[in-house]
């Protein structure tokens, strides 16, 4: 109490001293972090699809190199700075990269006749396009003055081309090998296979008919089959619309295509519809679980302490971290439930394993265990928030519990139940670690959906954002490379993530306002 | 209904009754069931370790040399992401629940919440591939921010003071929060823009190699420090969010009366309000130890994974989250390693699991006294 | 700093002329000649080569539109267990079958499984790209990188000053793989003499996280696969005990003279006196083509020479008729 008779002789001006501004600061410091971290997730990760230009930079030494300017670095005890170009052309080089110090540079130039040509077989080519035409006529070829039209309208041919051969593949082929696999002395099965095989060899052999003669931009030569060309763009001679374009095609890609190279190039595609999918099974598994028990702790349950007990432990298994649930995983799905189903139902496969090893559906069941305390305890926070005379007018107007529990309580329960599995569907989304131990994989080449029977496979590895990033981060042939798509990846997933927590936020907001009752203690 | 429901038969009651009591046992059965399910984890790894750890099929010496490396490294991680994080989060905390307006903090919440939701592995990522080479390249720089952030601030506040009283309602105390951000960022440019210039005037220009000749430490480019900035990071939204529910709900008189006497807000807070919280700011702080030992993701791709017992926060550590995370998938079931993996993990589920319930215990006593303190006289 | 990146580079050009040529004649033969052949390949084992089996898939693909490869590749120690129980027919794997596999197979069987050398790898040891050193002596390494210094070093080092070159001092940071990788294994073996590594050591969870540690760090040293490297990084060469410098070269890695260079592996279950048949000797076709070793190279492995390649393709019957 002296304290405060010292106040209120008020020996201290009413100003709120430093500590007050400490408190401040932390929250714009944190406010600063968070804003610091997004733009450099955003900016880094959308940055990488525009067009950027092409330089052709001369050395002191005589070197020529084109390329895209990276980063650049101070050198160690000061001696002036160095650069890094991405400059393509592995198949030339033997590597993509070159540091070069910025001193020695004599001049930098950005010609607009520069292509990069993006290959399915050694990366970019970066450099100059002299002819295009068949092997033979382009041995020696002076420039060609439409070599770049003509280059663009073969590889607009020749996407029709592959698309044709896809086509074939799927429709003459497939049903063929299937047919063959049930019954391989099918002998008008193999026939007809033969003649598919030679369809494709011929539109394969219409694709490798043509090549690009190129020139690096040190001036040596190299004869680029036309089949293995993606995309060519000049972007030094593009237009900002013409960049943005290129821009907003670059991140379709990115989303619909899958990943190329060890996962440095190419898109995301396999990974995105895997999360979603185990995501999609894990809260097809958490939600009526996690409402069952909600349920049962808050309408069934005797209200005592042994309830209040399972209560708090509930709440502090949300706590646990997501590992111990991934040992969990390992050691009870995958080794003991997974084992003995694969000796039950899988043991003319074994000792490879079918479900004894990590897969789409032990991955969806232990986010799901991971998440059913995030759902009991919204739900059971949305159904402490209903007014017991809700309760007491259906019982007294002669519904049985399971009535008034079905037809009052839990439909207005519904968007606390929905914020539950919101949150849960957030957080399974970005958690890793688990997944680590039990199924995801680096390249699934195979989507757990397809044609074959029984369509969805529960027990294949598939494909995760988050596991994406720490895979070619950490596993990836050359991060320098990646390291762009990482970003981009980081950039989805945070999104992702970020919506479903604002709608969570959203609706539990608007929830709140509707009934503003203090929960249960 | 006006008119009296009519007598239904005698079979429907009873069906009714027979059926709402099936389905009151179906939710026992399945809310018990899942419960069990989810307790079950605790209880799946006190059966495959215990045995073998009371059976002496694991070898005592190897458990010391193999856990005490990483029992110490997931220690020394959540304690510098504690010192890192209980600042800025109860500095948060306490700003936002006292000082600001009711609109801005509703706002300034799920802001702060929302950083919570980052997932792990993309703070990892940055803090790993992008943070800790460049703070190796940026020594000095780094470490003068984290002399410059808080002498800023104050620097502000001094500047606040002379300003005319219009500037000074403009930018008031209460919106600090927002209009101090600029101004960090300044600084920080300011700082990483002057910082190479004292370097070589202070430390020869290699402040790492005078720290390595003159005070012997090493300075690991993968480091607690990194590591506690990065968890510090993600953990400070869940410490902020129960800090701020627990002195945002000490009743309202008792802050009244403070000032009253004519305390000052932060005169308020400091002697009434925060004795008042403390326990459920004490309880804020284990949750977010408790999520500190258990984060995997960031300290896989940010500490170095160096199985070194040392104090310095320039040097890596070995946790055992990430060691689970890394070794488990490749350790065969039922072998020493599986089962010291195992046991790593029964660690760190009790650790977090004891020090969650104390908090929940904590958080509940503090409720009832608020209700209370506050509740109708 | 040597190069041996355009030496490299101007193998592969050539390799890519008779390659593509190759591929042309032996398609179109096949096509023309036989049926083609038809089915699912399921493969179990080593993630390392995870890339180059599925690379290799793809091309068999192209080649034969009718064959599939199924890839399971969850670690070298998968293989043999699946081999010798007839769940697959081939088994890729980053180092050679120890007894107790090859007896386990030999038990079920009557045979020994037929080892095919594929590729050939090694383990670089690199620093940051300004780092003054060409080159280090085995026992230097050990002395580096191990804390019970095996291999017969004097003492420990921790300092580049020891290394000699004071310009660039300070301690020496290390950076390796996590226990449960196969390189963190050899590394031990062979550079180590079985010895202990340093506490010290950064034990990263990927090897392009070494990588990226050491492209970031002038202090480091790491080791690496070959197929990680970059300009960002420098390979040392290792001085064996009589002072000759191997530079992890693909001539040094191909003929195995670099310490630590190694072999990858495909196991094949192939009974005595039978050749291959159907989608196993088309892989295997593929895979000791030129094609298929230009695809190793590609991918930054070392090809196999071309007398390795010739007795393989004999052994396995591959230059006959199919069966």
């Amino acid at each position: 109490m002296r304290a405060w008779r010292w106040f209120g002789r008020g020996r201290l001006p009413r100003s709120e001293g430093p500590w007050a501004w400490l408190a401040a600061g932390s929250v714009a410091l944190s406010l600063l972090m968070l804003g610091g971290l997004l733009l450099l997730i955003a900016g880094r990760g959308l940055g990488h699809f525009w067009p950027a230009a092409v330089v052709q930079v001369e050395m002191e030494d005589g070197r020529v190199v084109a390329g895209r300017a990276v980063r650049e670095l101070p050198l160690e005890r000061g001696k002036g700075r160095e650069r890094l170009y991405f400059t393509g052309n592995r198949d030339l080089d033997g590597q993509v990269w070159h540091w070069l110090p910025v001193d020695d540079i004599a001049a930098i130039e950005r010609p607009a006749e520069l292509v990069v040509l993006e290959r399915r077989r050694h990366g970019e080519f970066i450099g100059r396009l002299i002819a295009v035409g068949d092997r033979e006529a382009v041995r020696d070829a002076a420039p060609q003055q439409a070599a770049w039209t003509r280059l663009q309208a073969r590889l607009a041919a020749l996407d029709q081309l592959r698309a044709e051969r896809e086509r074939l593949r799927r429709e003459g082929l497939r049903p063929l090998i299937r047919q063959l696999d049930a019954d391989p002395d099918d002998s008008g099965a193999r026939r007809a296979l033969a003649e598919a095989n030679a369809r494709i060899y011929d539109l394969q052999q219409a694709m490798r008919g043509e090549v690009a003669l190129l020139e690096s931009a040190d001036g040596r030569r190299l004869h680029q089959p036309l089949d293995e060309v993606l995309r060519a763009w000049r972007p030094n001679a593009m237009s900002p619309a013409h960049k943005l374009a290129a821009w907003g095609g670059g991140v379709w890609r990115f989303l619909a295509e899958g990943p190329r190279d060890g996962n440095s190039a190419g898109g995301v595609w396999p990974a995105i519809f895997g999360t979603v999918l185990m995501v999609l099974l894990m809260s097809l598994l958490v939600t009526p679980f996690g409402v069952l028990a909600a349920v049962y702790l808050n309408e069934v349950a005797h209200q005592g302490r042994w309830t209040n007990l399972v209560r708090i432990a509930v709440r502090n298994l949300a706590g646990v971290p997501s590992i111990v649930y991934g040992v969990f995983g390992l050691g009870v799905f995958v080794y003991g439930i997974g084992g003995s189903l694969d000796e039950w139902f899988f043991s003319d496969t074994l000792p490879s394993p079918t479900f004894g090893t990590g897969g789409l559906l032990w991955a969806s069941l232990t986010l799901a265990l991971l998440t059913l305390p995030v759902v009991i305890v919204a739900t059971e926070e949305g159904l402490a928030r209903i007014p017991v005379e809700q309760r007491e007018g259906a019982l007294a107007l002669g519904a049985t519990r399971f009535e008034t529990l079905s037809r009052v309580v839990l439909p207005m329960a519904v968007p606390a139940m929905l914020t539950g599995v919101i949150l849960a569907v957030a957080r399974a989304a970005g958690e890793v670690a688990p997944l680590l131990l039990v199924g995801v994989a680096k390249l699934a080449p195979q989507v757990p959906v397809d044609g074959e029977f029984p369509f969805l496979h529960l027990e294949r590895k598939f494909m995760h954002l988050g596991y994406h990033i720490y895979d070619t981060a950490f596993h990836g042939s050359d991060v320098q490379a990646a390291m762009p798509l990482v970003f981009a990846t980081a950039l989805l997933l945070v999104l992702v993530v970020l919506v479903l927590n604002l709608t969570a936020i959203f609706l539990r907001h608007h929830f709140r306002a509707r009934h503003g009752v203090q929960p249960r203690p | 209904m006006i008119e009296p429901a009519p007598v239904s038969p005698p079979s429907r009651p009873l069906w009714r009754r027979q059926r709402d009591r099936l389905a009151t046992a179906l939710i026992t059965a399945g809310g018990i069931g899942v419960i069990v399910a989810v307790l079950a984890i605790g209880v799946f790894l006190a059966m495959e370790v215990l045995p073998a750890l009371l059976g002496g099929a694991l070898d005592s010496a190897r458990i010391r040399m193999s856990l005490t490396p990483m029992a110490w490294g997931t220690l020394k991680a959540a304690f510098w992401a504690m010192a890192f994080a209980i600042p800025l989060a109860l500095g948060a905390a306490m700003h936002s629940a006292l000082f600001m307006s009711q609109r801005l903090r509703s706002r300034m919440k799920p802001t702060l919440e929302m950083m919570e939701a980052l997932p792990g592995v993309v703070i990892g990522f940055v803090a790993g591939l992008v943070l800790a080479p460049w703070v190796e390249r940026h020594l000095a720089g780094s470490l003068a921010l984290l002399l410059v952030m808080p002498l800023g601030v104050l620097l502000a506040a001094a500047a606040w003071r002379r300003l005319p009283s219009a500037g000074r309602r403009r930018l008031s105390l209460a919106r600090a929060g927002l209009w101090l951000v600029p101004w960090l960022a300044l600084l920080a440019t300011l700082t990483l823009v002057v910082s190479p210039g004292l370097e070589t005037r202070l430390f020869g220009g290699d402040l790492r190699g005078w720290l390595d000749a003159e005070l012997d430490l090493d300075y690991a480019t993968r480091n607690a420090m990194i590591v506690g900035l990065a968890m510090g990071f993600a953990v400070m939204p869940s410490v902020y969010a129960l800090a701020e529910d627990a002195l945002s709900g000490v009743p309202g008189r008792l802050g009244e009366g403070a000032h009253a006497l004519g305390a000052t807000r932060w005169q308020t807070l400091w002697r009434v309000v925060l004795p008042a919280a403390a326990p459920g700011i004490f309880a804020a702080v284990m949750i977010g130890a408790g999520r500190a030992v258990g984060e995997t993701m960031i300290v896989l791709m940010a500490s170095g994974n160096t199985a070194l017992m040392s104090l310095s926060p320039f040097e890596g550590m070995r946790t055992m989250a990430a060691g689970i995370a890394v070794e488990l998938p490749e350790a065969v079931p039922g072998s020493e390693a599986y089962r010291l993996l195992l046991l790593a993990a029964l660690l760190l589920f009790g650790f977090t699991f004891l020090v969650n319930t104390l908090a929940e215990v904590v958080r509940s006593r503090l409720r009832r006294r608020y209700r209370w303190l506050g509740g109708s006289p | 700093m040597i190069r041996f990146a355009g030496r490299r580079g101007r193998r592969r050009r050539r390799h890519a002329c008779l390659a593509v040529l190759l591929a042309l004649s032996v398609a179109i033969a096949q096509a023309l000649a036989s049926e083609p052949p038809v089915g699912t390949l399921g493969v179990v084992g080593s993630d390392t080569m995870a890339g180059l089996m599925l690379r290799w898939g793809e091309q068999l693909g192209e080649r034969h539109p009718g064959i599939r490869l199924q890839l399971q590749a969850s670690g070298s120690a998968s293989a043999p267990p699946a081999l010798a129980a007839g769940t697959t027919r081939l088994g890729p794997m980053s180092r050679p079958m120890d007894e107790e596999e090859r007896q386990a197979f030999v038990q079920r069987f009557g045979y020994a499984p037929v080892e095919v050398e594929v590729a050939r790898d090694a383990l670089a040891i690199i620093v940051h790209r300004h780092r003054g050193l060409e080159s280090l002596r085995l026992t230097e390494l050990d002395a580096i990188f191990s804390r019970t210094r095996r291999c017969g070093g004097e003492r420990d080092i921790t300092r580049w000053e020891q290394l000699g070159g004071a310009e660039d001092g300070g301690r020496i940071a290390l950076h390796g793989r996590n226990p449960a990788s196969g390189s963190y294994g050899l590394f031990r073996q062979r550079a180590l003499c079985g010895g202990e590594y340093r506490r010290r050591l950064n034990e990263h969870p990927g090897s392009a996280a070494v990588v990226a540690a050491v492209t970031e760090s002038l202090q480091a040293i790491g080791y690496v696969g070959l197929n990680h490297l970059t300009p960002g990084v420098k390979a040392l060469a290792l001085e064996d005990h009589e002072g000759t410098r191997h530079f992890p070269d693909a001539e040094q890695v191909r003929r195995g003279d670099y310490p630590l260079s190694r072999a990858l592996y495909l196991y094949a279950n192939l009974p005595p006196g039978k050749a291959l048949a159907g989608p196993e000797r088309a892989l295997l076709e593929l895979i000791l083509s030129p094609q298929g070793q230009q695809t190793v190279a590609e991918l930054g492995f070392v090809a196999l020479s071309d007398t390795a390649l010739a007795s393989q393709r004999q052994r396995l019957g591959l230059d006959g008729p199919p069966p």
